[in-house]
């Protein structure tokens, strides 16, 4: 008797709850949406690199910045070093050295330096400096007269040819060249040989002076920069309403060659897109009634592109090629739906009635923050139209980011085309 | 809800594999009504149920990817739904072991045969019954788990299991007789 009662009740619950129809089901998932998708934490390694490649970055290219002025500094010691054997040697040197620690002196005025040796070695060293105050550094040695009468041929032995100086003024007279040479004389001031000889030894001085000049600007390896970009973003499915979007950051272009430069920075890029799959948009949710859904996607980036530039004039306009990664500092994506049919049938409305009612989903919002990483996000190509502003660059830049990867891995793999404007310190010409 | 036409369930449950949110969706709003089911038979209330079904199905999202798409999906949704209410009763730790049952209030006019109860009446039914009994009793008898299974998820005694049924099943006997001669 109660094994059967039993069996009843147990059929009974059974069928009842087995056979259950929650009419809740979207106020269900729309709470349940509050907690899915977790945020995804287990990616941090992938942050740590990232920023640590950005920091690598940051540091290289201040180094790189930094050592650019060191050639100036470098000369600088040789001459004292050399200036110093000579002043240890024999004090013939010591006509050398007072006219180099004179230019210091004299800097922003041409100047005439007179000197003569105290052991008897007759010199003089008339020399004409003009003081340079561009960065070009570019070095004009008017005139260079001499005539050293030496009476003493070991010292004037020891003497060298010819002794290039660069003296690095103080910070008010920027920076001074100059070149002193001292040619050694078996006759007295006045020999016909001897001005032949200094006519040759200017020559040789020029010929020695202007390349210098040259390499110092050609040194600079690593030419920094700021930009700021205006653009469009795009994406797979069709796109509609679309703002204009901003970014901005750094750029470092690394000299590799002779018209080939690594380019690289870091910048913030703000995207946003509404877009209607193109896929799957439209969805029953009862037989005959249907909805669509379209997205809007903002996100902001931090991105770390990586090309080569390669010049394609004498101006330094170029053509650039890449690829840029790409850390997600905020996602928000919204999937908002609409009805297809207009008018759509609750499942439990008797329509004979001729009760109608709408019936669509809610919102899907999903937000995340820092939350995704992509290496290798897009092939990045551009072109560049430079135009020089005294010794720096501006440089029209208009740009398309085409995303390789695409589908499920990237629900939002937009691209984008639209115009960077630089501004490249110290690049001009 | 009934799924979209040239949609089979083992085709939904393939597309949720790769977590596109709206077949996760699809697959919630299908298997809903049978995941709440079972969530209120085992709750005190309407939302602790959801709560156990959203967790339950938060889940089954993290798992699905393991899931055979070949097998049926309910057993293995019951499970999930069946384990997750325990856990949540676990961690509020409302189990009153030791509570005997009162007598059951009005169930329903209607319910004086049991082929007339409905799914608030059987809820009414089991809100009157202690926690442990509840549980056991849908463990048992609803759900196909012996008593050693029971005895292992609740952490009791395979013995406590078979008292609290017997205990469970005298008592809504006691109170669907009770209401029969009301009738």
């Amino acid at each position: 008797m109660s094994e059967e009662f039993d069996k009843k009740l147990r059929d009974r619950i059974t069928n009842v709850f087995d056979n259950y129809e929650g009419s809740s089901a979207d106020a269900g998932w729309a709470l349940l949406r509050e907690k899915y998708p977790e945020k995804d934490n287990k990616r941090p390694w992938a942050w740590w690199w990232f920023g640590v490649a950005a920091g690598l970055l940051l540091i290289a290219g201040t180094a790189f910045w930094l050592t650019d002025k060191t050639p100036n500094a470098a000369v600088k010691p040789l001459v004292s070093a050399q200036t110093k054997k000579q002043t240890d040697d024999n004090a013939a040197a010591n006509t050398i050295t007072p006219v180099a620690q004179q230019q210091t002196i004299v800097s922003n005025q041409k100047s005439t330096i007179q000197a003569a040796s105290a052991v008897g070695v007759s010199g003089r060293v008339t020399k004409e400096v003009k003081n340079q105050t561009s960065h070009s550094e570019e070095i004009t040695q008017q005139s260079i007269t001499k005539a050293v009468a030496n009476r003493n041929p070991e010292i004037a032995s020891q003497v060298p040819q010819s002794i290039p100086v660069a003296i690095q003024d103080s910070r008010n007279l920027k920076k001074t060249m100059a070149v002193v040479t001292v040619v050694k004389s078996n006759n007295s001031t006045g020999d016909s040989s001897a001005t032949k000889k200094d006519t040759a030894a200017k020559k040789a001085i020029l010929a020695k002076t202007t390349p210098k000049a040259k390499v110092k600007y050609e040194g600079k390896k690593v030419f920094l920069g700021v930009f700021a970009s205006a653009y469009y973003n795009f994406h797979d499915d069709f796109v509609q309403n679309n703002p204009i979007n901003v970014g901005g950051g750094v750029s470092a272009d690394i000299r590799l060659s002779d018209g080939v430069k690594l380019s690289t920075g870091l910048g913030v890029f703000q995207n946003s897109a509404n877009y209607y799959p193109s896929t799957a948009v439209y969805q029953p949710i009862y037989y005959s009634n249907y909805y669509g859904s379209y997205f809007t996607a903002k996100l902001l980036t931090l991105e770390l592109p990586v090309s080569l530039k390669v010049n394609i004039t004498k101006r330094g306009d170029y053509l650039a090629g890449g690829f840029s990664s790409a850390a997600y500092i905020t996602e928000n994506y919204r999937q908002t739906y609409y009805p297809i049919n207009i008018i759509v049938y609750l499942p439990n409305t008797p329509n004979s009635g001729g009760y109608l009612n709408y019936y669509l989903p809610p919102d899907n919002i999903t937000q995340k923050h820092f939350n995704t990483l992509i290496w290798g996000k897009s092939l990045d190509l551009a072109a560049g139209i430079v135009y020089p502003l005294g010794n720096n660059q501006i440089v029209f830049e208009p740009f398309l980011k085409y995303p390789f990867n695409r589908g499920n891995e990237n629900p939002f793999a937009y691209g984008s085309a639209g115009l960077n404007l630089r501004f490249t310190f110290g690049s001009g010409k | 809800m009934q799924l979209p036409p040239g949609i089979t369930e083992q085709g939904l449950i393939r597309q949720c594999k790769n977590g596109d949110l709206k077949y996760l969706e699809m697959l919630y709003k299908h298997f809903y009504g049978y995941a709440m089911g079972i969530g209120l038979r085992y709750s005190n209330n309407r939302d602790d149920a959801l709560e156990v079904v959203n967790d339950a199905f938060i889940k089954a999202f993290g798992e699905i990817k393991t899931f055979d798409a070949e097998k049926p999906f309910k057993p293995w949704l019951r499970r999930i739904v069946v384990n997750t209410a325990i856990d949540k009763q676990r961690k509020e730790k409302k189990h009153a072991w030791d509570v005997d049952l009162a007598h059951a209030e009005d169930i329903g006019k209607q319910a004086s045969a049991i082929e007339q109860l409905n799914a608030a009446d059987i809820l009414k039914l089991m809100d009157r019954l202690p926690q442990a009994q509840r549980m056991v009793f849908n463990l048992y008898e609803i759900d196909g788990y012996n008593h050693d299974e029971i005895a292992a998820m609740l952490g009791i005694t395979a013995s406590s299991s078979r008292v609290y049924l017997g205990r469970a099943k005298e008592k809504l006997r006691e109170a669907i007789r009770h209401e029969e001669k009301q009738q």
